[in-house]
């Protein structure tokens, strides 16, 4: 544990326990959307899947590169992983995108996907309220993993039909935002 | 039969509207298997079969058996969320 960085960070304001939670939960759910969507990709066939196949590959790869990033933060400030993978499933911030009952029907896909970003919008929002000013790591980390969310949440948008959204896919290397904080690049 | 109406049961739809003070709000706290109901702007919602409830509490700050008008103003989404949870009854005592 980094001694001084939590105690800088209590002594902000912040209940580090409380903080510790949400990370982890936010953790849980970037490993579990990691692997949701690995399947999800895997269903994202012929002429209409094969088309969003590569942006939701994107966001799995994101995904899992964000849990890398959090975890280094969660034990920075006296926190751990739970020993059970089954309970880490559990407590996840957002619950499991699985595949529709359909799995050719790739609007119902899209749907799963693009609810699995809005809730992961809303925690990093909520994370950065409550980081903000007081927890300069745990924001900036948390802000870069929120500026990806969004685009994810964009390209989904996009193909539900919802209107522009003004970004465009990746070109070159994933993770732009998120990459710094990430142990092992 | 033929001819007359059909009717669906709806998923949102309480054959009673129940009235609660905030004392029996605070018993639906998803302790012990309790149902975790939560209030807004004085209607009461059924929020027990959210994966973001369990165990009666969301993102770790909020706790069910609550009036949570005032968080919610404050919280990363709308009340357009509790449209997707049954209205159970409405509490009387809200502010």
């Amino acid at each position: 544990m980094a001694k001084v960085a939590r105690e800088m960070v209590e002594k902000a304001g912040v209940n580090v326990d409380e903080l510790l939670e949400l990370l982890v939960k936010n953790a849980a759910a970037e490993l579990t959307t990691f692997y949701y969507y690995t399947i999800l990709r895997a269903n994202l066939i012929g002429l209409e899947g094969e088309g969003i196949k590569e942006i939701a590959e994107t966001a799995r790869i994101e995904d899992r590169n964000h849990f890398e990033a959090l975890v280094p933060r969660i034990y920075e400030l006296g926190g751990k992983l739970p020993d059970d993978m089954k309970v880490f499933h559990d407590m996840s911030a957002c619950p499991p995108a699985n595949l529709p009952k359909d799995p050719t029907d790739v609007k119902a896909i899209l749907t799963v996907l693009v609810e699995a970003e809005r809730c992961a919008v809303r925690g990093y929002t909520h994370i950065c309220n409550i980081t903000a000013g007081k927890d300069h790591r745990t924001y900036a980390l948390s802000l870069a993993i929120l500026n990806e969310e969004i685009e994810h949440e964009s390209w989904f948008s996009e193909f539900l039909g919802e209107g522009p959204s003004g970004h465009f896919l990746r070109r070159g290397e994933t993770s732009p935002f998120v990459r710094p904080f990430m142990p092992s690049v | 039969m033929q001819g007359l109406p059909v009717f669906l049961p709806n998923p949102h739809w309480s054959p009673v509207m129940r009235r609660l003070t905030k004392k029996e709000l605070s018993q639906y706290n998803g302790i012990d298997g309790a149902s975790i109901y939560i209030a807004y702007e004085g209607k009461v919602y059924d929020v027990s079969r959210s994966f973001l409830w369990q165990k009666g509490r969301h993102q770790v700050l909020h706790i069910a058996g609550m009036d949570l008008t005032t968080e919610l103003d404050a919280a990363p989404h709308g009340a357009d969320l509790l449209e997707r949870f049954p209205v159970i009854g409405m509490l009387i005592d809200a502010r």
